[in-house]
């Protein structure tokens, strides 16, 4: 049972993140039934495995809540803060005991007789009777019961058939149970020209002797018992087909039946007991019923139902596995492509081409599979958005778009931190309060927008408010007090915006719970950095912010653009290249101010031949610049040649490499050889400093 | 040959529970994961059992039932729910639907097995 | 299923073998139907059969009664015992 029980885990854990997601959609929506339905089935679901797999104390918990949202259902009970407090409440706790399914930690303990208590004053309140009834039936007394013979008959209903059932399955499973005949009537089939050939005439006699207690007996037409009559009658205590004095014709003649059962039951010794006991279909006085609720089930879709994707489970670090060995290959391959075009040979063209065309998917398969999308993370917002605003006491809808836009999960994962950050900050300092709102014309309701989109090879993940703004000239003043920028510097819009992710800026009048000091930013945006992303920010002061990450879609591989350096190759990431352009290598020598004009714009420029400390003499005429951007930022990269674009599969570089700035990693060229990978955004921040140069 | 079962359960423990449980008695089994996933695999493929989930995401229980009495060459076959005890007066609104029998969960592998045996031999 | 047999107007046969369940018996009956339009005589021989279940054996029992036809049952004794487990003792 061990493997079922982790699988149970992992989807345990998604149900329950499912679960928290539709009760949060059902608070916004209380009177929504098929919002009370996605509830219900999620918690049915819950259950349903948690009995199955050994977690009793989740099934007792999400039994009881269960009863509770079949009232809702069943519109018995409204959908109050109450209840749904409580659910959430109890939806914490399921997580706790997925971990310690007997509930054996003292917090959980606490926890889940607190939140016992908590259901059980909703249940009394609405006096639902306890669960348990339903249980005790279900074990039966086991009584020990003498063997007797039994006369019973089986009738099916016309329409048996409809319902898959075979009823030579009844009669064989009857005759199992002990020493048995079965006489079948065929007397009430039609002749040949009026038979439906697709209904069921034929009904049975049987006699059997067994033990079976009678209860037991009847539980074969378990499945069946409104679609049959049945009746079951004991007849003797002794078993008439032990000795070979009985006349089988009179029972198959159904006219003889009955008279010489009579008969040959009293030759016994011992007088028989009668046990009558007859069912006959109930479903015809019940089908009012059954029609409503059939159309309860077949509603529309809710609208905001999760979407549950066919798929299977690996373990991630398989997939990295995965993932490595495809680097390899597309290493390997460029080797052979190279060697290819060395060596012409037909054959070993085609077999390259189609190599290189095969690989090249595989990457791209190999790299969607370790795509989730981004809803993961958005989900886990609409929580904290939920708390959040009862603990400032504002009023806000989370909006959410693009939650199927897929990323690299170790993107995802290290996404959370930056992301929460944010939106605490959007939530705490960018939303007004009720009173600030309303006087300043807005929605009471502030909006917090999450919103994912694929440009290119990128993600862009923006938060947006419609909060007071950023106040600019605060950020200016705070700036020029913490000397981050001088008295006189001139800095337009987005220059000064970009200051909240200096270190130590905090435009917060006062610090606050939720969003706490003003350490955040510079961290987010080095977390980003990290992920070779970028981060921007835009406001306008009593409209709103935006801030946006651009990131790339993965992380082990990317476009690059080759270039190189006397010997020695380099990749620049081709995300961040803007232009290229070419200048005589003289004109930059000559430069002071380390600025150089291009298409009629001053750009800061770093020669990697003095960076990397070149030999000067080796230095050709023309020079390439290479302008790349980030953050509102641009640079441009001098090197001797352009070799053209490549795709690098990037390697972290070795000890005697950590220490180099420009550097962030190394790819392995088709001939073996290898290049290096340029670290745009630290040759960015090294050219430019924190002190902002007018661009 | 061997008998061929659907599974329709949207609970991927569930789904991996019932499926080794009937191969390791010697049936076929195929996987779907919801209901409308269900129905897919009745064009084209040679099935004797049906057994499906009663709650489930795009199409209930009671949905594929419904969709495969509709098909002349399934009009017959037998369909087992899967169900749990608080859902009694689902089962009425099953068998009305067409289903053969219902299997209660939580349930153990020779439970399932037993049902299985009742309707397909 | 199959159930073969000629064209002509006088007497017709009828040769049922294989599986015949409650997926085909519409069928079956169906074309035993038209035969017997076309024919004043049918003779209807079951054989080779392989397994049926008690749609076929409701069928059976109407074509036993059946005035204008002849019915051959040639089936295996294990067949035979398993009709008769099930209580269908007229049809042998």
């Amino acid at each position: 049972m061990d493997s079922y029980q982790e699988h149970y885990l992992i989807e345990a854990t998604e149900l329950i993140s499912n679960l928290e997601n539709a009760l949060l959609v059902l608070e916004k929506t209380p009177d929504d039934k098929s919002q009370v339905e996605e509830v219900f089935r999620i918690m049915h679901t819950l259950k349903g495995g948690a009995g199955m797999f050994g977690f009793q104390k989740i099934e007792e918990l999400t039994h009881y809540l269960e009863n509770i949202y079949d009232l809702i259902r069943d519109n018995k009970l409204a959908t109050t803060a109450q209840i749904l407090d409580v659910t959430l409440s109890t939806v914490d706790h399921l997580t706790a005991l997925l971990y310690d399914a007997e509930c054996k930690e003292e917090i959980n303990k606490e926890n889940h007789a607190r939140i016992k208590n908590e259901i059980d004053i909703i249940v009394k309140a609405i006096g639902i009777t306890e669960a348990t009834a339903e249980r005790t039936h279900s074990q039966k007394e086991v009584v020990s019961n003498a063997s007797a013979l039994y006369h019973i008959v089986f009738k099916p209903n016309k329409e048996i058939f409809a319902n898959g059932t075979n009823p030579l399955f009844i009669v064989e499973d009857l005759l199992a149970l002990g020493d048995g005949r079965a006489f079948a009537r065929t007397t009430r089939i039609p002749p040949f020209d009026k038979i439906n050939p697709e209904k069921c005439f034929v009904y049975w006699d049987l006699l059997i002797f067994t033990g079976t207690p009678v209860e037991e007996i009847k539980d074969v037409f378990i499945f069946i018992e409104d679609q049959c009559e049945i009746a079951v009658n004991k007849v003797c205590a002794f078993n008439i087909f032990e000795n070979n004095q009985i006349d089988l014709k009179l029972f198959e003649n159904p006219k003889t039946f009955n008279s010489y059962l009579v008969e040959i039951a009293s030759r016994a010794p011992k007088k028989k007991t009668e046990d009558h006991i007859n069912k006959k279909s109930e479903l015809s006085g019940n089908t009012g019923v059954v029609a409503s609720t059939d159309d309860d089930l077949d509603m529309g879709n809710p609208k905001e139902r999760i979407k549950n994707i066919s798929s299977i489970r690996v373990a991630s670090d398989k997939l990295d596995d995965l993932m490595n060995l495809v680097s390899e290959l597309v290493t390997t391959q460029a080797g052979l492509s190279l060697y290819s075009e060395q060596n012409p040979d037909r054959r070993l063209e085609v077999f390259s081409e189609n190599i290189e065309k095969l690989t090249r998917q595989l990457r791209d398969t190999a790299f969607s599979m370790t795509l989730i999308p981004i809803n993961h993370l958005f989900q886990r917002f609409k929580r904290l958005v939920r708390d959040v605003s009862l603990q400032l006491n504002k009023e806000i809808d989370l909006v959410i778009k693009g939650g199927e836009t897929e990323l690299d999960k170790t993107i995802i994962e290290a996404l959370a931190d930056p992301l929460m950050h944010i939106l605490r900050n959007s939530l705490d300092h960018g939303l007004e309060h009720e009173d600030e709102r309303i006087s300043a014309g807005k929605n009471k309701t502030g909006t917090v927008t999450i919103s994912a989109y694929y440009s290119g090879a990128n993600v862009h993940i923006q938060i947006k408010d419609d909060g007071k703004g950023i106040d600019q000239e605060k950020i200016r003043a705070k700036a020029i007090e913490k000397g981050l920028i001088g008295k006189h510097d001139k800095l337009n819009k987005a220059e000064i915006l970009d200051l909240i992710f200096a270190p130590g800026l905090s435009t917060a009048a006062q610090i606050t719970d939720v969003s706490g000091r003003g350490v955040g930013m510079d961290v987010v945006r080095k977390n980003v950095t990290n992920l070779r992303g970028e981060i921007l920010v835009d406001s306008e002061v009593g409209k709103g912010s935006v801030v946006e990450i651009i990131l790339p879609l993965t992380l082990s591989i990317i476009d690059g653009l080759l270039v190189q350096l006397e010997h020695t190759k380099y990749v620049i990431p081709l995300e961040v290249v803007e232009k290229c352009h070419e200048l005589n290598a003289g004109e930059l020598q000559e430069n002071i101010n380390q600025l150089v004009t291009l298409d009629g714009k001053q750009v800061p420029f770093l020669d990697l031949r003095e960076a990397f400390d070149a030999d000067k003499n080796t230095a050709p005429e023309l020079t390439q610049i290479i302008v790349v951007h980030k953050n509102h930022k641009r640079v441009g990269i001098c090197v001797d040649t352009i070799i053209g674009e490549y795709q690098a599969v990037l390697k972290p570089v070795g000890k005697y490499y950590r220490n180099q700035e420009f550097i962030s990693g190394a790819t392995i060229l088709g001939d073996g050889t290898i290049a290096l990978v340029l670290d745009t955004n630290k040759i960015i921040e090294q050219s430019i400093g924190q002190k902002i140069v007018a661009l | 040959m061997n008998k061929t079962i659907l599974i329709a359960d949207d609970s991927e423990s569930i789904r991996q529970l019932v499926s080794a449980t009937l191969e390791s008695s010697g049936y076929s089994v195929l996987v779907s994961v919801d209901g409308e996933d269900a129905l897919t695999y009745l064009d084209g493929s040679i099935i004797d059992l049906v057994i499906t989930d009663l709650n489930m995401p795009k199409l209930d229980g009671i949905g594929v039932v419904k969709g495969i009495r509709e098909k002349e060459q399934y009009k017959f076959i037998p369909v087992l729910m899967l169900t749990t005890e608080s859902q009694a007066s689902k089962k009425e609104a099953a068998k009305k639907a067409g289903a053969t029998g219902w299997i209660v969960k939580p349930f153990v592998e020779d439970k399932l097995l037993a049902v299985v045996k009742k309707v397909l031999r | 299923m199959s159930a073969k047999g000629n064209e002509n107007k006088g007497d017709g046969n009828i040769r049922i073998s294989g599986d015949i369940t409650i997926i085909n018996v519409k069928k079956l009956h169906q074309e035993i139907d038209r035969k017997l339009q076309v024919h004043n005589k049918l003779k209807v021989t079951v054989e080779n059969l392989l397994t049926f279940d008690l749609a076929f054996i409701q069928l059976l029992h109407t074509l036993k009664r059946k005035r204008s036809l002849t019915l051959n049952i040639n089936i295996s004794k294990e067949q035979e015992n398993t009709l008769k487990r099930f209580g269908f003792h007229g049809l042998l």
